[in-house]
Protein backbone atom coordinates (compact mmCIF):
# COMPACT_ATOMS: atom_id res chain seq x y z
CA UNK A 1 0.00 0.00 0.00
CA UNK A 2 1.58 3.76 -0.89
CA UNK A 3 -0.55 6.25 0.41
CA UNK A 4 0.73 9.67 -0.77
CA UNK A 5 1.33 12.35 1.53
CA UNK A 6 -1.90 13.74 2.74
CA UNK A 7 -2.96 14.89 5.95
CA UNK A 8 0.12 14.84 7.44
CA UNK A 9 0.74 10.77 7.06
CA UNK A 10 2.87 9.55 4.29
CA UNK A 11 2.69 5.48 4.41
CA UNK A 12 3.87 2.69 2.40
CA UNK A 13 3.17 -0.93 2.87
CA UNK A 14 4.66 -4.09 0.52
CA UNK A 15 5.19 -7.98 0.71
CA UNK A 16 6.66 -9.98 -1.36
CA UNK A 17 7.25 -13.59 -1.14
CA UNK A 18 9.89 -14.76 -3.22
CA UNK A 19 12.47 -17.59 -4.39
CA UNK A 20 15.42 -17.89 -6.19
CA UNK A 21 16.63 -21.33 -7.17
CA UNK A 22 19.64 -22.38 -9.08
CA UNK A 23 23.33 -24.45 -9.73
CA UNK A 24 25.09 -21.10 -8.95
CA UNK A 25 24.96 -17.85 -7.38
CA UNK A 26 27.62 -15.60 -8.12
CA UNK A 27 28.96 -14.24 -11.88
CA UNK A 28 32.31 -16.71 -12.77
CA UNK A 29 32.83 -18.64 -9.46
CA UNK A 30 35.23 -20.47 -8.00
CA UNK A 31 36.22 -23.89 -9.02
CA UNK A 32 37.18 -25.12 -5.56
CA UNK A 33 34.63 -23.13 -3.68
CA UNK A 34 31.11 -24.66 -2.22
CA UNK A 35 28.84 -25.58 -4.98
CA UNK A 36 31.45 -25.09 -7.94
CA UNK A 37 30.70 -26.74 -11.23
CA UNK A 38 31.00 -30.55 -10.72
CA UNK A 39 32.77 -32.92 -13.55
CA UNK A 40 30.60 -35.60 -13.34
CA UNK A 41 26.82 -35.88 -14.17
CA UNK A 42 25.84 -35.02 -10.93
CA UNK A 43 25.77 -31.12 -10.85
CA UNK A 44 22.15 -30.50 -10.97
CA UNK A 45 21.44 -32.95 -7.77
CA UNK A 46 24.44 -31.83 -6.08
CA UNK A 47 24.18 -27.78 -6.58
CA UNK A 48 20.71 -26.86 -7.22
CA UNK A 49 19.34 -25.16 -5.02
CA UNK A 50 18.52 -21.94 -2.60
CA UNK A 51 20.62 -18.92 -4.21
CA UNK A 52 22.72 -16.99 -1.66
CA UNK A 53 20.51 -14.43 -1.94
CA UNK A 54 17.44 -16.13 -1.80
CA UNK A 55 15.21 -14.11 0.92
CA UNK A 56 11.54 -15.48 1.04
CA UNK A 57 9.58 -13.82 2.87
CA UNK A 58 10.26 -9.86 2.90
CA UNK A 59 7.69 -7.24 4.61
CA UNK A 60 8.25 -3.51 4.99
CA UNK A 61 6.23 -0.88 6.10
CA UNK A 62 7.35 3.38 5.74
CA UNK A 63 5.53 5.83 7.09
CA UNK A 64 6.16 9.64 7.53
CA UNK A 65 3.69 11.58 9.97
CA UNK A 66 3.35 14.88 10.76
CA UNK A 67 1.87 16.01 14.06
CA UNK A 68 -0.60 17.96 14.39
CA UNK A 69 -0.40 21.63 14.91
CA UNK A 70 -0.40 22.00 18.51
CA UNK A 71 -0.70 25.89 19.21
CA UNK A 72 -1.69 28.99 17.15
CA UNK A 73 0.17 31.04 19.15
CA UNK A 74 3.49 31.92 18.12
CA UNK A 75 5.65 32.06 20.87
CA UNK A 76 4.41 28.34 21.92
CA UNK A 77 4.69 27.04 18.55
CA UNK A 78 7.89 27.41 17.74
CA UNK A 79 8.29 24.67 20.30
CA UNK A 80 5.36 23.15 20.01
CA UNK A 81 4.52 23.00 15.96
CA UNK A 82 6.49 21.28 13.33
CA UNK A 83 7.23 17.94 14.76
CA UNK A 84 7.28 15.07 12.53
CA UNK A 85 7.94 11.65 13.31
CA UNK A 86 8.99 8.88 10.92
CA UNK A 87 10.07 4.93 10.98
CA UNK A 88 11.05 2.29 8.38
CA UNK A 89 10.05 -1.51 9.30
CA UNK A 90 11.70 -4.35 7.99
CA UNK A 91 10.91 -8.04 7.77
CA UNK A 92 13.12 -10.38 5.85
CA UNK A 93 14.03 -13.65 5.59
CA UNK A 94 17.52 -14.56 6.85
CA UNK A 95 20.07 -15.15 4.30
CA UNK A 96 20.46 -19.58 3.35
CA UNK A 97 23.66 -21.46 4.40
CA UNK A 98 25.74 -24.30 4.21
CA UNK A 99 27.57 -26.64 6.98
CA UNK A 100 31.07 -27.72 7.16
CA UNK A 101 33.43 -29.62 8.36
CA UNK A 102 37.05 -30.14 9.66
CA UNK A 103 38.18 -33.28 10.11
CA UNK A 104 42.01 -32.99 11.47
CA UNK A 105 44.87 -33.26 9.02
CA UNK A 106 42.48 -34.15 6.50
CA UNK A 107 40.98 -32.10 3.89
CA UNK A 108 37.14 -32.47 2.16
CA UNK A 109 39.41 -33.46 -1.40
CA UNK A 110 40.87 -36.10 0.45
CA UNK A 111 37.81 -37.46 0.98
CA UNK A 112 36.67 -37.56 -2.45
CA UNK A 113 39.96 -38.92 -3.89
CA UNK A 114 39.94 -35.96 -6.33
CA UNK A 115 41.68 -32.10 -6.59
CA UNK A 116 40.87 -28.62 -7.21
CA UNK A 117 37.11 -29.22 -7.10
CA UNK A 118 34.98 -29.30 -4.25
CA UNK A 119 35.10 -31.80 -2.02
CA UNK A 120 32.48 -33.73 0.47
CA UNK A 121 29.96 -32.46 2.45
CA UNK A 122 28.28 -32.16 6.37
CA UNK A 123 26.23 -35.66 6.48
CA UNK A 124 22.91 -35.78 8.17
CA UNK A 125 21.81 -37.85 10.68
CA UNK A 126 18.98 -36.79 12.44
CA UNK A 127 16.70 -33.51 12.05
CA UNK A 128 18.88 -30.44 11.64
CA UNK A 129 16.10 -28.04 12.27
CA UNK A 130 15.63 -24.68 10.10
CA UNK A 131 19.00 -23.35 10.96
CA UNK A 132 17.49 -20.77 13.29
CA UNK A 133 16.18 -20.13 16.65
CA UNK A 134 15.66 -17.93 19.52
CA UNK A 135 18.47 -19.46 21.22
CA UNK A 136 21.99 -18.30 20.45
CA UNK A 137 23.66 -21.43 21.35
CA UNK A 138 21.28 -23.90 19.68
CA UNK A 139 20.70 -22.55 16.20
CA UNK A 140 20.12 -25.93 14.98
CA UNK A 141 20.83 -29.11 16.19
CA UNK A 142 24.59 -29.55 16.59
CA UNK A 143 23.93 -33.32 16.95
CA UNK A 144 22.30 -33.94 13.71
CA UNK A 145 25.45 -34.18 11.26
CA UNK A 146 28.56 -36.36 10.96
CA UNK A 147 31.47 -36.11 8.35
CA UNK A 148 30.82 -37.54 5.26
CA UNK A 149 33.65 -40.91 4.57
CA UNK A 150 36.32 -41.70 2.29
CA UNK A 151 35.39 -42.60 -0.96
CA UNK A 152 32.38 -39.30 -0.93
CA UNK A 153 31.22 -37.74 -4.08
CA UNK A 154 30.09 -34.93 -1.95
CA UNK A 155 26.44 -35.62 -2.52
CA UNK A 156 25.99 -36.07 1.17
CA UNK A 157 23.82 -32.68 1.62
CA UNK A 158 21.99 -30.47 -0.94
CA UNK A 159 23.14 -26.30 -0.58
CA UNK A 160 21.97 -24.47 0.94
CA UNK A 161 19.17 -26.29 3.16
CA UNK A 162 19.47 -23.90 6.65
CA UNK A 163 18.45 -20.05 6.88
CA UNK A 164 20.51 -17.52 9.29
CA UNK A 165 17.52 -15.72 11.53
CA UNK A 166 15.55 -12.81 10.17
CA UNK A 167 16.23 -9.52 9.69
CA UNK A 168 13.62 -7.82 12.51
CA UNK A 169 14.04 -4.19 12.61
CA UNK A 170 12.89 -0.89 13.13
CA UNK A 171 14.56 2.21 12.56
CA UNK A 172 12.38 5.58 13.66
CA UNK A 173 13.40 9.46 13.39
CA UNK A 174 12.13 12.51 15.25
CA UNK A 175 12.36 15.81 13.65
CA UNK A 176 11.69 19.23 14.65
CA UNK A 177 11.45 22.56 11.94
CA UNK A 178 12.27 25.94 13.13
CA UNK A 179 11.48 28.95 10.79
CA UNK A 180 14.23 31.27 10.71
CA UNK A 181 12.49 33.35 7.29
CA UNK A 182 9.49 32.66 5.64
CA UNK A 183 11.02 30.70 3.37
CA UNK A 184 14.26 29.28 5.23
CA UNK A 185 13.95 26.39 8.00
CA UNK A 186 16.26 24.75 9.79
CA UNK A 187 15.02 21.10 10.98
CA UNK A 188 17.12 19.22 13.66
CA UNK A 189 16.70 15.64 12.96
CA UNK A 190 17.66 12.46 15.98
CA UNK A 191 17.75 9.06 13.75
CA UNK A 192 17.55 5.49 15.29
CA UNK A 193 18.94 2.75 13.41
CA UNK A 194 17.90 -0.36 14.84
CA UNK A 195 15.50 1.86 17.39
CA UNK A 196 14.81 -0.97 19.73
CA UNK A 197 18.10 -2.27 20.13
CA UNK A 198 16.50 -5.40 18.98
CA UNK A 199 19.36 -8.02 18.38
CA UNK A 200 19.68 -9.53 15.62
CA UNK A 201 21.43 -12.77 15.36
CA UNK A 202 23.36 -12.84 12.13
CA UNK A 203 26.42 -15.50 11.40
CA UNK A 204 26.64 -18.75 13.16
CA UNK A 205 29.73 -21.03 13.89
CA UNK A 206 28.63 -23.81 10.75
CA UNK A 207 31.89 -25.49 10.81
CA UNK A 208 31.74 -29.25 12.82
CA UNK A 209 34.75 -30.35 13.97
CA UNK A 210 35.37 -33.67 14.89
CA UNK A 211 38.70 -35.94 16.24
CA UNK A 212 39.49 -37.75 13.67
CA UNK A 213 38.35 -39.55 10.42
CA UNK A 214 38.57 -42.86 12.53
CA UNK A 215 36.42 -41.33 15.49
CA UNK A 216 34.18 -39.00 14.15
CA UNK A 217 33.27 -37.25 17.59
CA UNK A 218 32.56 -33.77 17.31
CA UNK A 219 34.68 -31.62 19.86
CA UNK A 220 33.15 -28.34 19.33
CA UNK A 221 29.94 -28.63 20.52
CA UNK A 222 28.46 -26.08 22.91
CA UNK A 223 27.08 -28.69 25.28
CA UNK A 224 28.33 -31.35 27.10
CA UNK A 225 26.17 -34.45 27.75
CA UNK A 226 24.43 -33.68 30.49
CA UNK A 227 23.24 -29.87 28.90
CA UNK A 228 25.68 -27.70 30.65
CA UNK A 229 27.21 -25.04 28.08
CA UNK A 230 30.75 -25.72 27.47
CA UNK A 231 31.95 -23.93 24.46
CA UNK A 232 30.10 -20.65 24.05
CA UNK A 233 31.67 -20.42 19.98
CA UNK A 234 30.88 -24.14 19.48
CA UNK A 235 28.95 -25.54 16.66
CA UNK A 236 25.50 -24.59 15.88
CA UNK A 237 26.03 -20.97 17.90
CA UNK A 238 26.00 -17.11 16.98
CA UNK A 239 29.66 -15.94 15.89
CA UNK A 240 27.90 -12.38 14.97
CA UNK A 241 25.30 -10.09 15.73
CA UNK A 242 24.10 -7.22 13.56
CA UNK A 243 24.67 -3.31 14.55
CA UNK A 244 22.99 -2.52 17.46
CA UNK A 245 20.87 0.55 18.09
CA UNK A 246 22.72 3.52 16.41
CA UNK A 247 21.44 6.88 16.60
CA UNK A 248 22.79 10.42 14.88
CA UNK A 249 22.00 13.65 15.17
CA UNK A 250 21.74 16.17 12.58
CA UNK A 251 21.14 19.72 11.43
CA UNK A 252 19.66 20.69 7.83
CA UNK A 253 19.18 24.19 6.72
CA UNK A 254 16.27 23.97 4.10
CA UNK A 255 15.40 27.26 1.81
CA UNK B 1 11.90 -6.10 -30.37
CA UNK B 2 15.58 -5.20 -29.64
CA UNK B 3 18.51 -6.01 -31.46
CA UNK B 4 22.08 -6.42 -29.93
CA UNK B 5 25.60 -6.89 -30.88
CA UNK B 6 27.86 -8.01 -28.47
CA UNK B 7 31.42 -7.99 -29.97
CA UNK B 8 33.84 -10.27 -28.51
CA UNK B 9 36.87 -8.53 -26.54
CA UNK B 10 40.06 -9.15 -27.69
CA UNK B 11 43.54 -7.75 -26.67
CA UNK B 12 44.80 -5.58 -29.78
CA UNK B 13 48.39 -6.49 -29.43
CA UNK B 14 46.77 -10.10 -30.10
CA UNK B 15 48.66 -11.93 -26.64
CA UNK B 16 45.92 -13.89 -25.28
CA UNK B 17 45.90 -17.20 -26.23
CA UNK B 18 43.43 -19.59 -25.68
CA UNK B 19 43.08 -23.67 -25.01
CA UNK B 20 40.98 -25.47 -27.46
CA UNK B 21 40.13 -29.08 -26.02
CA UNK B 22 39.12 -30.25 -29.62
CA UNK B 23 42.65 -29.53 -30.54
CA UNK B 24 44.46 -31.06 -27.66
CA UNK B 25 46.18 -34.46 -29.16
CA UNK B 26 47.16 -36.31 -25.88
CA UNK B 27 49.95 -38.34 -28.50
CA UNK B 28 51.68 -35.03 -28.64
CA UNK B 29 51.69 -34.23 -25.35
CA UNK B 30 55.06 -33.70 -23.69
CA UNK B 31 56.66 -36.17 -21.21
CA UNK B 32 57.11 -35.34 -17.60
CA UNK B 33 60.13 -36.39 -15.53
CA UNK B 34 58.68 -39.30 -13.29
CA UNK B 35 59.74 -39.66 -9.39
CA UNK B 36 62.06 -42.15 -9.52
CA UNK B 37 65.12 -43.69 -7.66
CA UNK B 38 69.17 -43.89 -9.01
CA UNK B 39 71.94 -46.50 -8.01
CA UNK B 40 72.89 -45.54 -4.74
CA UNK B 41 69.03 -45.26 -3.68
CA UNK B 42 68.53 -41.33 -3.61
CA UNK B 43 65.02 -40.20 -5.22
CA UNK B 44 65.92 -38.24 -8.41
CA UNK B 45 63.57 -37.26 -11.73
CA UNK B 46 63.61 -39.70 -14.30
CA UNK B 47 62.65 -39.31 -17.71
CA UNK B 48 60.61 -42.24 -18.49
CA UNK B 49 61.71 -42.57 -22.00
CA UNK B 50 65.53 -41.94 -21.72
CA UNK B 51 66.08 -43.12 -17.95
CA UNK B 52 67.68 -39.89 -17.76
CA UNK B 53 68.07 -38.67 -14.08
CA UNK B 54 67.89 -35.30 -12.61
CA UNK B 55 67.60 -34.48 -9.17
CA UNK B 56 64.65 -35.05 -7.49
CA UNK B 57 63.25 -31.36 -7.84
CA UNK B 58 62.62 -31.86 -11.21
CA UNK B 59 60.11 -34.19 -10.78
CA UNK B 60 56.94 -33.19 -13.33
CA UNK B 61 58.91 -31.03 -15.05
CA UNK B 62 58.60 -30.66 -19.09
CA UNK B 63 61.44 -32.99 -20.62
CA UNK B 64 62.92 -30.65 -23.49
CA UNK B 65 61.98 -31.11 -26.69
CA UNK B 66 59.48 -34.29 -25.76
CA UNK B 67 56.08 -33.28 -27.11
CA UNK B 68 54.45 -30.33 -28.42
CA UNK B 69 54.50 -27.18 -25.66
CA UNK B 70 51.32 -25.71 -27.32
CA UNK B 71 49.06 -29.06 -27.65
CA UNK B 72 45.55 -27.65 -28.02
CA UNK B 73 46.93 -24.16 -27.35
CA UNK B 74 46.29 -21.30 -29.76
CA UNK B 75 47.06 -17.63 -29.81
CA UNK B 76 44.81 -14.96 -30.78
CA UNK B 77 44.92 -14.05 -34.68
CA UNK B 78 46.60 -17.38 -35.76
CA UNK B 79 43.66 -19.36 -37.23
CA UNK B 80 41.34 -18.36 -34.71
CA UNK B 81 39.43 -14.90 -34.27
CA UNK B 82 41.35 -12.23 -32.63
CA UNK B 83 38.44 -12.41 -29.49
CA UNK B 84 39.56 -16.12 -29.09
CA UNK B 85 35.34 -17.23 -29.30
CA UNK B 86 32.86 -16.83 -31.94
CA UNK B 87 31.42 -13.81 -32.36
CA UNK B 88 27.77 -14.50 -32.06
CA UNK B 89 26.33 -11.94 -34.51
CA UNK B 90 22.95 -10.29 -33.97
CA UNK B 91 21.38 -11.21 -30.63
CA UNK B 92 17.71 -10.99 -30.94
CA UNK B 93 15.56 -9.82 -27.99
CA UNK B 94 11.88 -9.44 -28.41
CA UNK B 95 10.20 -7.88 -25.68
CA UNK B 96 6.25 -8.10 -25.41
CA UNK B 97 4.17 -6.53 -22.42
CA UNK B 98 0.63 -5.41 -22.62
CA UNK B 99 -2.54 -4.37 -19.99
CA UNK B 100 -5.59 -5.01 -20.66
CA UNK B 101 -9.08 -3.60 -18.88
CA UNK B 102 -11.37 -6.09 -18.04
CA UNK B 103 -14.46 -4.43 -17.27
CA UNK B 104 -13.51 -1.30 -19.33
CA UNK B 105 -14.32 0.51 -16.15
CA UNK B 106 -10.94 0.76 -15.08
CA UNK B 107 -11.72 -1.39 -11.91
CA UNK B 108 -9.79 -4.74 -13.02
CA UNK B 109 -6.52 -4.31 -15.13
CA UNK B 110 -4.01 -7.53 -15.97
CA UNK B 111 -0.78 -6.20 -17.31
CA UNK B 112 2.08 -8.66 -18.18
CA UNK B 113 5.14 -8.71 -20.36
CA UNK B 114 7.74 -11.02 -21.17
CA UNK B 115 11.15 -10.37 -22.53
CA UNK B 116 14.80 -11.84 -23.38
CA UNK B 117 18.22 -10.10 -22.13
CA UNK B 118 21.85 -10.47 -23.00
CA UNK B 119 24.57 -9.56 -20.74
CA UNK B 120 28.31 -8.52 -22.13
CA UNK B 121 30.43 -11.72 -20.15
CA UNK B 122 32.84 -9.38 -18.09
CA UNK B 123 36.22 -8.67 -19.09
CA UNK B 124 38.33 -11.17 -16.79
CA UNK B 125 37.76 -14.05 -18.97
CA UNK B 126 39.36 -12.38 -21.77
CA UNK B 127 42.10 -10.32 -19.01
CA UNK B 128 43.37 -14.35 -18.03
CA UNK B 129 44.00 -15.05 -20.96
CA UNK B 130 46.83 -13.19 -21.29
CA UNK B 131 48.58 -15.38 -18.77
CA UNK B 132 48.49 -18.53 -21.43
CA UNK B 133 51.53 -19.71 -22.99
CA UNK B 134 53.25 -18.78 -25.42
CA UNK B 135 52.93 -15.27 -24.20
CA UNK B 136 53.34 -16.12 -20.82
CA UNK B 137 55.85 -19.11 -20.02
CA UNK B 138 57.11 -19.47 -15.81
CA UNK B 139 60.60 -21.72 -15.86
CA UNK B 140 61.97 -22.37 -12.84
CA UNK B 141 65.34 -21.96 -11.86
CA UNK B 142 66.99 -23.91 -9.15
CA UNK B 143 70.40 -24.26 -7.70
CA UNK B 144 71.93 -21.38 -9.19
CA UNK B 145 72.73 -17.48 -9.24
CA UNK B 146 71.53 -14.96 -11.29
CA UNK B 147 74.54 -14.49 -13.13
CA UNK B 148 74.35 -18.46 -14.12
CA UNK B 149 70.96 -18.18 -15.57
CA UNK B 150 71.22 -20.01 -18.78
CA UNK B 151 74.05 -22.27 -17.79
CA UNK B 152 71.78 -24.54 -16.19
CA UNK B 153 68.52 -26.69 -16.96
CA UNK B 154 65.64 -24.15 -16.66
CA UNK B 155 62.86 -26.29 -16.96
CA UNK B 156 59.34 -25.82 -17.75
CA UNK B 157 56.38 -27.05 -15.19
CA UNK B 158 53.28 -27.95 -16.55
CA UNK B 159 51.47 -24.88 -17.49
CA UNK B 160 48.02 -24.13 -15.29
CA UNK B 161 45.55 -22.70 -18.03
CA UNK B 162 42.87 -20.28 -18.45
CA UNK B 163 40.81 -20.84 -20.93
CA UNK B 164 37.21 -19.72 -22.67
CA UNK B 165 34.78 -21.42 -24.28
CA UNK B 166 35.17 -20.80 -27.68
CA UNK B 167 31.24 -21.16 -29.14
CA UNK B 168 31.17 -17.29 -26.77
CA UNK B 169 27.08 -17.98 -25.99
CA UNK B 170 26.22 -14.34 -24.06
CA UNK B 171 24.92 -14.87 -20.52
CA UNK B 172 20.89 -14.57 -21.35
CA UNK B 173 18.09 -13.68 -18.57
CA UNK B 174 14.36 -14.28 -19.70
CA UNK B 175 12.28 -11.87 -17.46
CA UNK B 176 8.68 -12.15 -17.25
CA UNK B 177 5.40 -10.79 -15.13
CA UNK B 178 2.09 -11.56 -14.86
CA UNK B 179 -0.38 -9.11 -12.29
CA UNK B 180 -3.61 -8.09 -11.29
CA UNK B 181 -4.54 -4.41 -10.40
CA UNK B 182 -7.65 -4.56 -8.47
CA UNK B 183 -9.58 -1.17 -7.62
CA UNK B 184 -10.63 -1.31 -3.52
CA UNK B 185 -12.37 1.57 -1.47
CA UNK B 186 -11.16 4.39 -0.86
CA UNK B 187 -9.40 4.94 -3.88
CA UNK B 188 -6.80 2.45 -3.27
CA UNK B 189 -5.69 -0.46 -5.13
CA UNK B 190 -4.76 -3.82 -4.22
CA UNK B 191 -1.71 -5.16 -7.00
CA UNK B 192 -0.68 -8.95 -6.99
CA UNK B 193 2.27 -9.79 -9.21
CA UNK B 194 4.31 -12.43 -10.21
CA UNK B 195 7.43 -11.22 -10.88
CA UNK B 196 10.32 -14.36 -12.18
CA UNK B 197 13.66 -14.47 -14.22
CA UNK B 198 15.32 -17.16 -15.76
CA UNK B 199 19.09 -17.60 -16.46
CA UNK B 200 20.69 -19.56 -18.74
CA UNK B 201 24.55 -19.46 -20.52
CA UNK B 202 25.76 -17.51 -17.20
CA UNK B 203 29.49 -17.96 -16.43
CA UNK B 204 31.04 -20.43 -14.72
CA UNK B 205 34.50 -22.27 -14.22
CA UNK B 206 35.47 -25.62 -14.48
CA UNK B 207 38.68 -27.31 -14.19
CA UNK B 208 38.75 -29.69 -17.34
CA UNK B 209 41.89 -31.42 -16.25
CA UNK B 210 40.13 -32.16 -12.63
CA UNK B 211 40.81 -36.50 -11.90
CA UNK B 212 37.66 -38.23 -11.42
CA UNK B 213 36.34 -38.31 -7.68
CA UNK B 214 37.54 -41.60 -6.48
CA UNK B 215 40.97 -41.00 -8.59
CA UNK B 216 43.14 -40.97 -5.75
CA UNK B 217 42.30 -44.34 -3.95
CA UNK B 218 43.02 -46.09 -7.30
CA UNK B 219 45.99 -47.89 -6.58
CA UNK B 220 47.50 -47.12 -10.13
CA UNK B 221 48.05 -43.69 -9.51
CA UNK B 222 48.71 -43.76 -6.16
CA UNK B 223 52.85 -42.20 -5.20
CA UNK B 224 54.83 -44.22 -3.25
CA UNK B 225 55.10 -42.91 0.19
CA UNK B 226 58.94 -42.26 -0.48
CA UNK B 227 58.35 -40.51 -3.26
CA UNK B 228 54.94 -38.64 -2.57
CA UNK B 229 56.79 -35.22 -1.27
CA UNK B 230 57.83 -33.76 -4.57
CA UNK B 231 54.88 -34.66 -6.53
CA UNK B 232 51.62 -34.07 -4.61
CA UNK B 233 48.74 -36.31 -5.43
CA UNK B 234 50.55 -37.26 -8.55
CA UNK B 235 47.55 -35.88 -10.36
CA UNK B 236 49.73 -32.55 -11.11
CA UNK B 237 51.74 -35.48 -12.86
CA UNK B 238 49.82 -34.38 -16.63
CA UNK B 239 50.89 -32.32 -18.99
CA UNK B 240 48.46 -29.29 -17.75
CA UNK B 241 48.32 -28.83 -13.93
CA UNK B 242 44.90 -27.15 -14.41
CA UNK B 243 42.70 -25.35 -16.63
CA UNK B 244 40.26 -23.51 -15.46
CA UNK B 245 37.98 -23.53 -18.22
CA UNK B 246 35.31 -20.90 -18.55
CA UNK B 247 31.63 -21.96 -20.20
CA UNK B 248 28.73 -19.95 -20.25
CA UNK B 249 26.31 -22.83 -19.48
CA UNK B 250 24.74 -22.75 -15.91
CA UNK B 251 20.36 -22.04 -15.19
CA UNK B 252 19.32 -19.71 -12.87
CA UNK B 253 15.61 -18.84 -11.80
CA UNK B 254 14.16 -16.48 -9.68
CA UNK B 255 10.75 -15.71 -8.88
CA UNK B 256 8.70 -13.38 -6.61
CA UNK B 257 5.14 -13.16 -5.80
CA UNK B 258 4.80 -9.71 -4.72
CA UNK B 259 0.72 -9.32 -2.97
CA UNK B 260 -0.78 -7.27 -1.50
CA UNK B 261 0.59 -4.14 -3.09
CA UNK B 262 -2.29 -1.68 -2.07
CA UNK B 263 -1.44 1.60 -4.21
CA UNK B 264 -4.06 4.49 -2.83
CA UNK B 265 -4.38 6.91 -6.31
CA UNK B 266 -6.60 9.65 -5.02
CA UNK B 267 -5.25 12.76 -5.97
CA UNK B 268 -3.92 15.30 -3.38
Amino acid sequence: MNRRFQKGLLLGVNYTWSKALGTQGQDLPGINSFGAPRIDGNQRSANYGPQDFDRRHNFNVSWVYELPRATTNKLFGYALNEWQLSGIYRYQTGAPYNIGFTVPGISAYTLTGTQTIEGGRIAVVGDPGKGTSSDPYRQFNATAFTTPKPGSLGLETGRNFLYRSPINSWDLSLAKRFAITEKAKLEIRLDAFNALNHTQFDSINSTLIVRSLTDPTPTNLPFDASGNLVNRNGFGTISAVRPPRNMQLSAHIQF
Amino acid sequence: MRFYIIQPQYDEDLQTANFLPDRFNAADAPRLYRPGKDAAGNRVAVDPVTGQTLAAVYIGRIVPNSGKLLNGVVQAGAGIEKGLYKNRGIHIAPRFGFAYDVSGKQNIVIRGGVGMFYDRPQGNVVFDLVRNPPTTLEPTFNFGRLQDIGTGPLLLAPPSLVAYDRQGNSPTTYAFNIGVQYKLWLESVLDVSYVGTVGSHLLQRRNLNAPAYGAAYLAQIRTPRWLRAQCPGQLRCRWISCVRFRVSGTSRTSSRLQAPTITRCKPR
